[in-house]
């Protein structure tokens, strides 16, 4: 019973320093920012009052929040898609082996490991309408002087941004989905393949279904990305053309950082933590069946 | 998928990740006159290094030495504060499992619902622009994550191993260095590479919590972008000099990469 009762102790032990250090840094800041959410308090305005729910309700009623709301969803939905499609395309043509597909491989990796902020650059000296390869490559395919402002345009500037992400995210779909492919049961396959099955069916009626799980936490984990979505915003567009181009987490951080609305930028951060929870739930759950 | 199909779609897209990456690269060693021509000139005619030169009157390598610092700093602190604890809840189970999942939801936090509130607080305590900030910062997702990678590394390692050692005389902290430790060290080793990548891209709490002097990579470069005109040779220098690092990094981890990034659902 003595060496039990030190056991626990020293389990408890081990876990309190981080415990300790999370509550401090991150709840902390959450439980004043509670309390900042129902006051009204503009920085440039002097004085403060309570006015509960107020904040909220204004959320709702702020035309800018709803559509950087609208922008998210889109994005995501659209970049997510896109990225899983293309995922799953390459991440079949890798699946059997050939000489360098080690090599091949990591070289798909890399645009993961970029800081966002560089890769938002990258892509922002691609899109440049003077300077860029990119109406470079254009002008000479279509026989014409393109001088093309990707990025002033709204439709084009979503585009762009979409193309940017897609560049970035995509590499973690392939390794993910590849990572699916190569653990699915091979017998399985076989036998579709005796029976004759086609290619086609065989992804429709089987790698698909089987690989839903690992698609699924692949999806999810993205989703959560995106809804973050601010370093690509912010060294390639700013929001603009506008404000066409508002993230949920851009508008937020212009609400706080340049508007210094106090209580507002607080309210609009726990909607934000409120629809994220609902994902990480479901992540949770992922990973919990996954763990046992 | 096979036949000729397969390697086409292989080299496109193999051009279309690495085209960016190659001109950023190249852009550093053009000439202002070869990257602000038009049309653009595709290969610098005589590569130079002047823009590697250029940006650290610019404030790029001090930008590369904070971010070396803090991603480092912050690394060093999760793992040491992390693998303890990560081996606590894997082993005695302790706090059960929501304590694990209430330790991960912080790794999923969005960092602009809590960069407001943090900001106002710890300008309170004349903690802006200091390397302290930045890393007390950068703990709040580096933590969470070595918590719940390790544990699972943890948990793969067979309890007859740690048994039986103690069974032969070692006690339970003989057991974990001599046994548990090396045993876990190569995930330890990827979830500690993973921590230091994380911390080297972040870019809105460097925002927010830097002024002049600890300013990292990310919040440097786009101070090179201009209404008048834009440094892009040595935001093509700094980029080329923030990607050598990680990319070595990430061979090193290659074998954990998708562990590691889908927080050890797919293994």
């Amino acid at each position: 019973m003595g060496t039990r009762k030190k056991f626990r102790f020293t389990a408890w032990a081990l876990v309190i320093p981080s415990f300790l250090l999370i509550l401090v840094i991150v709840i902390f800041p959450l439980l004043y920012s509670l309390r900042l959410s129902f006051i009204h308090w503009d920085a440039l305005v002097p004085g403060q009052r309570f006015v509960g729910l107020g904040n909220f309700l204004r959320a709702f009623q702020d035309q800018r929040f709803l559509f950087s709301f609208l922008h998210t969803g889109i994005f995501l939905l659209v970049a997510v898609s896109i990225e899983f499609a293309l995922g799953l395309v390459i991440a079949l043509a890798l699946l059997e082996e050939f000489r360098t597909k080690k090599l091949v491989t990591a070289l798909f990796i890399l645009p993961v490991t970029v800081i966002p902020t560089v890769v938002g650059f990258m892509w922002k000296l691609i899109f440049d309408a003077q300077y860029g390869p990119l109406n470079h490559v254009l002008s000479i395919l279509l026989r014409r002087n393109i001088q093309y402002t990707w990025l002033a345009q709204t439709t084009t500037a979503y585009l762009s941004l979409i193309v940017t992400d897609v560049w970035q995210w995509t590499p973690f779909m392939i390794l993910v989905l590849l990572a699916g492919l190569v653990s699915l049961p091979h017998e399985v396959l076989e036998a579709a393949e005796i029976d004759g099955a086609s290619e086609w069916q065989k992804i429709r009626f089987i790698t698909f279904p089987m690989l839903l799980p690992v698609s699924a936490v692949a999806v999810i984990l993205r989703s959560l990305e995106v809804l973050k979505l601010f370093d690509i915003i912010f060294a390639m567009t700013q929001g603009g053309p506008g404000t066409s181009t508002e993230t949920l987490s851009y508008y937020i951080y212009r609400s706080g950082f340049e508007y210094f609305r106090m209580g507002y930028t607080a309210s609009l951060s726990y909607i934000v933590l409120f629809i994220v929870s609902f994902l990480v739930m479901f992540l949770f759950n992922r990973l919990e069946k996954a763990a046992l | 998928m096979k036949g000729k199909i397969r390697y086409f779609i292989i080299i496109v897209f193999l051009f279309f990740f690495l085209f960016p990456i190659v001109w950023i690269v190249l852009t550093s060693f053009k000439s202002p006159g070869e990257f602000l021509s038009h049309p653009p000139k595709w290969i610098p005619r005589e590569p130079r290094l002047t823009h590697y030169f250029a940006v650290a009157r610019l404030g790029g390598y001090h930008a590369l030495k904070n971010t070396l610092i803090v991603s480092s700093l912050t690394t060093v602190i999760a793992v040491l504060l992390g693998t303890p604890c990560a081996y606590s809840l894997a082993r005695f189970n302790t706090g059960g499992r929501n304590l694990a999942f209430w330790f991960l939801s912080h790794r999923m936090l969005p960092p602009i619902t809590v960069a407001f509130p943090m900001f106002l607080l710890f300008r309170a305590l004349g903690w802006i622009d200091t390397y302290q900030v930045l890393i007390t910062v950068h703990l709040t997702f580096t933590l969470p994550y070595v918590i719940w990678m390790m544990r699972g590394f943890f948990r793969d390692i067979p309890l007859d191993i740690e048994e039986s050692a103690q069974i032969d005389g070692c006690t339970p902290w003989q057991t974990f260095i001599h046994i548990t430790l090396p045993l876990a060290a190569p995930g330890l080793v990827a979830t500690a590479i993973f921590c230091f990548i994380f911390s080297w891209c972040e870019l809105l709490f460097g925002l927010v919590l830097s002024r002049t002097e600890v300013v990292p990579l990310s919040v440097q470069l786009p101070r090179y972008f201009g209404q008048q005109m834009t440094f892009w040779g040595e935001i093509g220098a700094l980029s080329t000099l923030s990607m050598l690092p990680i990319f070595a990094l990430t061979l090193f981890a290659q074998k954990f990469l998708v562990r590691g990034l889908t927080l050890g659902a797919i293994k």
